[in-house]
């Protein structure tokens, strides 16, 4: 309705208003009928009749607002990413799900899109939600419904597109083909299957219930939802509040869930015996007064009873009978009030109920001799840490190399579960204190090692096991110092020869990663030394990663060897680890498609072994992806580097030097794919993260400053690009020495960029000092020597001293042929080096065959990148000498230089000068004078004028 | 203060700048909320408004927790305009089978419209007489009580009762 007469004469209207509305019935008509105004009188009269009716501030605003701020509202029809969203099919307390279908028309597919009622809150949970959602994409298992697909709203609302299931929740399924008690445990311990092959995976449900557990026509369970629920739950939480966030189904919800504890496999196994209990009484678990668990099969009474035993094909008499006993017993343990008393996962339930079903023992007894040490050490609680590291010791006598594997799993799991898993061994210490703060895998860690302290005269014998044990665990966590100083703990405890060498091990690899690779070696020679033969090929691999770092000779050697060993020790695991040292000793000795072959071989192999979700793996991709980038698939390694750090990232948190690593080589990836600024912003968080962990002496910082001293230069800034270079030289220096391969590298990149700065002096001394430190370190036939020296011819050219440059050219140039091959990158650029010389010795001929070498590794090379401008300029400069001026060709050349930054000055601004005189030569001098003009502007702003621009700026004249 | 139908960006009017925090805040349990085990899907704006005032107080700068409530009402207000913007600029996509409506599920694009056509209305009382648009925003944004309302705006009661209903009227006619 137009109110604008009400508006422009409100000032009047209001207390007519006021007076009006105090009055009813036939007195306020007739105050009404008084006012003398007409418009006044029928504003007024609009007012109080708009008084009467209801509206807007009315309605249960609660409501409306409910749905305005439910982000799934009106989704229907909208498109997200390739789907098609259709009508809604349920909706829950944090999501809505929704029929989709595929909407590019590529093919048919139905999916469940469910998408979550509110947005994420920041972008730091919407970059880890990204991250963690890739980690359940991988998880695939035929009984769990897999996630096609997912993502984020503009707007930034979660949302995951599933396999579109067709079925009935499984309790609903049991009772309507009447399925025996027999029949549903099968179909049950099929359900745990798929969910201990998640747990392995590392994910877990925490939203196990029957509506999320559908079974197919065919008799097929699936899945639903799994690990969206952390997702979901990490999503919703507040920050600010530091509350967790409740889960929606209390009657499935695990103790420990609701009081806002730790969530661990054992949660999902308190769900699963819930839901047991369900399929088995039709009953949801009942407790007595004192918190006590009712015997399911004595739930099977009162008036529903005969339902619900036929629903099971049975009465209930005889229904109790089967449940009572055993079964009792089974889902007595799943729902046990302690996590660390459950069935430690689905995999042990499972084996349980088929225990019960082909009438073997169970497992799950009341007076099990292991029962009653954790009863006893739930009692005691500072002995509850001694008791299960007792349990822990026993166990590690029986078989070395199931401890092995089992300090490898735990020390490579996520933080979580090792939160989770040392947790569980101090579970009940202080409720107060496992409740309602989400303790870091740090400090558990901490609190491990002070009671390790603590506990030390009283179980000497477990000393030195469990610090190395925690060592490990440090160590992959990043915390070295503590580490250290627990390695040497369990090294100087040891009581015998495997104590002792499994210390040492540890400790080579903490020495090795801290960047001390001498003292990584002494202890490593020790333990290969002294160890018993199950270790020794583990102290092997280790000493052959820490000579390959150091690149030392005997790294090949000591690799192959190691492999020999671990494929007759018949060990996978120990085979893929082999082969990734392999690959990258290889690596370091420049045989690049060697090292790329054992890389691939035990990528597969780890994958195989431990699925994506798993260090070992990402480590592979990881290592993988540096030597495909330097093979040249830029691509490829940026999609192996993104997985590894997302699998990082997963399992580490943030903050680790893995993680730092991942992102750094992303970051060149990205770069050399042409994304300088995405690149920049990876390495720049990388390095510092790097720093920060590691140090200021570490190789790995080294190569971060390397890399930005890289940026620095392609944005132009010389001086700090010498500078951060030098940084990081020291920075290698100081862990390496001056042989190592990183360092000459760095070396060789500090020439360069002193060399654009016009300090030839120092050029020179950098350059001489990289050859003499690569022969002498690396051999005079490793292709870092060959750069070296290229580096050394160049900056000999700029000196004027034409016939050395000559000579160390050609050595680079053999060197780089030979080993990196004539259509490798590298060699392109000694043969544009070599013709520019050529040239300024005004031995055309030589130029010519000089540019002729280029053309195969030219091809190598992508057409836009200024090496190419350089090619071309070199062609049209010959062709000029030749008598062949053609201003085209230069003018093409320029173009492609202009794109290549700053160190590509010099070369586009001869390039201009020959188009200037091109463009002279055809009489065009207006253009010509336009171009000479350019070409001044350009040798004005060089901090450093080339000898070749000189030169043929001088024949200008 | 306009509102600005032209964009699809939030306007925020200037409170999340003001008091970031609070906004953040609100927002936050706003959506948790929803998100939380209740049966119903209401937001119950004493418990939120509560529990912020309770999250905050430590940190804000507020004279009593009356003023933070009178801050609080505003965020609500700009919190479900904000979303009622965008809710009502979402346009579908082409060939979608019709959306069968159950009986009392209007489809949300309306419910959108008629919270920015509040809120533009009660802008436009706000032009017109401030202190009525401000008790409408403290009420029913904000749920406070009239006692809370007059304590808020520094008057007593019954001038509380007699702006809500003049802005009543005003309202419900402008939005007829």
């Amino acid at each position: 309705m137009r109110t604008d007469a009400i508006e422009r004469r409100w000032s009047e209207l209001a207390p007519l208003f006021d007076a009006a509305a105090d009055l009813d019935g036939n007195e306020r008509e007739a105050f009404v009928g008084a006012v003398a105004d007409a418009e006044l009188r029928d504003a007024l009269r609009v007012l109080l009749g708009a008084a009467q009716r209801s509206g807007a501030l009315d309605t249960d605003r609660d409501v409306a607002a409910a749905r305005l701020l439910d982000a799934s509202e009106g989704i229907e029809g909208r498109r997200l990413g390739a789907w098609q969203v259709g009508p809604k099919i349920g909706s829950g307390g944090m999501a809505t799900v929704f029929r989709a279908r595929r909407a590019d028309g590529a093919f048919e597919q139905e999916v469940a899109i469910k998408m979550l009622r509110h947005g994420l809150l920041d972008a730091w949970e919407r970059e880890r939600f990204l991250r963690e959602r890739g980690l359940l994409a991988r998880l695939r298992h035929p009984d769990i419904a897999h996630v096609i697909d997912g993502g984020l709203t503009p707007e930034g609302v979660p949302w995951f597109a599933m396999e579109y299931v067709d079925g009935l929740p499984v309790t609903a399924y049991c009772d309507a083909h009447s399925l025996d008690v027999t029949a549903r445990v099968r179909l049950f311990e099929r359900l745990c299957a798929a969910v201990d092959h998640a747990h392995r995976s590392l994910v877990v449900h925490r939203d196990l219930k029957p509506s999320n557990i559908l079974v197919t026509a065919d008799g097929a369970p699936r899945l639903l939802d799994f690990g969206i629920a952390k997702l979901i739950g990490d999503a919703s939480a507040d920050e600010q509040t530091q509350t967790v966030a409740r889960r929606m189904t209390p009657a499935y919800a695990a103790p420990e869930q609701t009081s806002g504890g730790a969530i661990t496999t054992a949660t999902d196994v308190y769900a699963l015996g819930v839901l047991l209990h369900e399929l088995l009484t039709g009953t949801r678990p009942q407790h007595r007064e004192d918190g006590s668990l009712r015997n399911p099969s004595s739930t099977i009474t009162g008036p529903a009873a005969t339902a619900h035993a036929s629903a099971r094909a049975d009465t209930p008499r005889g229904l109790r009978r089967r449940l009572s006993g055993e079964l009792d017993l089974i889902v007595a343990h799943a729902l046990a009030e302690d996590p660390a008393q459950r069935y430690a996962g689905a995999a042990e339930l499972a084996d349980d109920l088929a225990r019960w079903r082909t009438g073997r023992p169970i497992r799950a007894r009341p007076d099990a001799a292991g029962y009653r040490l954790r009863k006893f050490a739930w009692r005691n609680r500072r002995a509850l840490a001694i008791a299960a590291m007792l349990v822990l010791v026993l166990l590690v006598g029986v078989a070395a190399t199931w401890w092995q594997a089992r300090v490898a799993r735990i020390a490579a799991a996520r933080a979580d579960a090792t939160r989770d898993f040392v947790l569980s061994l101090f579970a009940g210490v202080t409720p107060d204190e496992a409740r309602g703060r989400d303790v870091g895998a740090r400090e558990l860690l901490d609190r491990g090692a002070a009671r390790l302290a603590e506990t030390l005269h009283e179980t000497p014998a477990a000393q030195s096991t469990l610090a190395t044990a925690l060592a490990g665990a440090y160590r992959q966590l990043g915390g070295f110092e503590r580490a250290h100083a627990l390695a040497v703990q369990g090294r100087d405890s040891a009581s015998d020869a495997t104590q002792r060498t499994r210390a040492l091990i540890e400790l080579g690899q903490i020495e090795a990663a801290e960047g001390n690779p001498d003292a990584a070696e002494a202890a490593l020679r020790e333990a290969i030394a002294i160890a018993p033969t199950a270790l020794a090929v583990d102290a092997r691999l280790r000493l052959a990663e820490v000579a390959s770092d150091l690149g030392r000779e005997d790294a090949l050697a000591l690799a192959d060897e190691a492999l020999a060993e671990a494929r007759e020790s018949g060990d996978d695991a120990l085979v893929a680890q082999a082969l990734g040292v392999l690959g990258a000793a290889r690596f370091r000795a420049s045989e690049i498609e060697a090292s790329a072959e054992a890389l691939r071989e035990a990528l597969a192999l780890q994958r195989k072994l431990h699925g994506e979700a798993h260090t070992s793996t990402a480590r592979a991709m990881h290592d993988l992806g540096v030597v495909v980038l330097q093979q040249g698939g830029a691509q490829e390694a940026a999609e192996l580097f993104e997985g590894a750090l997302g699998t990082r990232e997963a399992l580490l948190g943030k903050r680790h030097p893995d993680v730092a690593d991942s992102r750094f080589n992303l970051g060149i990836a990205l770069r050399r794919l042409g994304q300088p600024d995405r690149a920049g912003a990876m390495i720049d968080e990388a390095v510092a993260m790097q720093r920060e962990l590691l140090g200021p002496i570490h190789p790995l910082v080294a190569t971060g400053i390397n890399s930005q001293a890289m940026f620095a230069i392609q944005r132009g800034d010389l001086v700090a690009g010498e500078r951060l270079l030098g940084d990081a030289l020291e920075s290698a220096r100081g862990a390496y020495g001056d042989r190592h391969s990183l360092v000459i590298t760095l070396r060789n990149n500090l020439g360069s960029v002193q060399r654009a700065l016009g300090r030839l002096d120092e050029a020179e001394a950098t350059a001489r000092k990289a050859v003499a430190d690569a022969t002498a370190g690396l051999g005079d036939s490793h292709y870092l020597t060959g750069i070296a020296r290229f580096g050394l011819g160049a900056t000999l050219l700029e000196r004027g001293m034409f016939q050395e440059a000559a000579t160390e050219l050609a050595a680079a140039r053999a060197l780089i042929e030979g080993q990196l091959g004539a259509d490798h990158a590298d060699a392109l650029n000694v043969a544009l080096v070599e013709t520019e010389l050529a040239l300024l010795r005004d031995d055309v001929d030589a130029a010519r065959s000089r540019l002729a070498t280029a053309e195969e590794p030219a091809r190598s090379v992508p057409a836009g990148h200024p090496r190419i401008g350089k090619l071309n300029l070199l062609r049209a400069r010959v062709a000029a000498r030749d008598g062949r001026c053609s201003e085209a060709d230069f003018a093409a050349a320029a173009s492609t230089l202009a794109r290549g930054g700053a160190m590509a000055h010099a070369d586009l601004a001869l390039a201009r000068l020959g188009r200037a005189r091109c463009l002279d030569e055809a009489g065009d001098h207006d253009q010509a004078a336009t171009e000479h003009r350019e070409v001044d502007a350009l040798a004005q702003a060089l901090p450093y004028v080339p000898r070749a621009l000189r030169q043929e700026l001088a024949r200008a004249n | 203060m306009h509102t600005d139908e032209s964009t699809q960006q939030p306007h925020d009017h200037g409170l999340a700048e003001l008091h970031p925090q609070v906004y953040a805040h609100l927002r936050a349990l706003a959506h948790r909320a929803l998100a939380g085990e209740r049966a119903a899907q209401t937001l119950s704006t004493t418990a939120l408004v509560h529990e912020a005032w309770l999250g905050l107080h430590g940190g804000m700068q507020f004279e009593s927790r009356t003023h933070f409530l009178a801050y609080a009402a505003t965020a609500m207000r700009h919190i479900l305009v904000d979303h009622a913007r965008r809710k009502a600029a979402m346009k579908r996509g082409g060939d979608v089978a019709p959306i069968d409506l159950e009986q009392h599920d209007v489809p949300i694009e309306r419910v959108a419209g008629d919270m920015l056509a509040l809120d533009e209305a009660l802008e436009r009382l706000g032009s017109i007489d401030q202190r009525a648009a401000r008790v409408v925003e403290l009420r029913f944004f904000g749920g406070l009580s009239i006692d809370e309302t007059a304590e808020a705006l520094g008057v007593v009661p019954r001038t509380v009762v007699r702006d809500w209903t003049r802005a009543r009227a005003f309202l419900h006619a402008a939005l007829e």
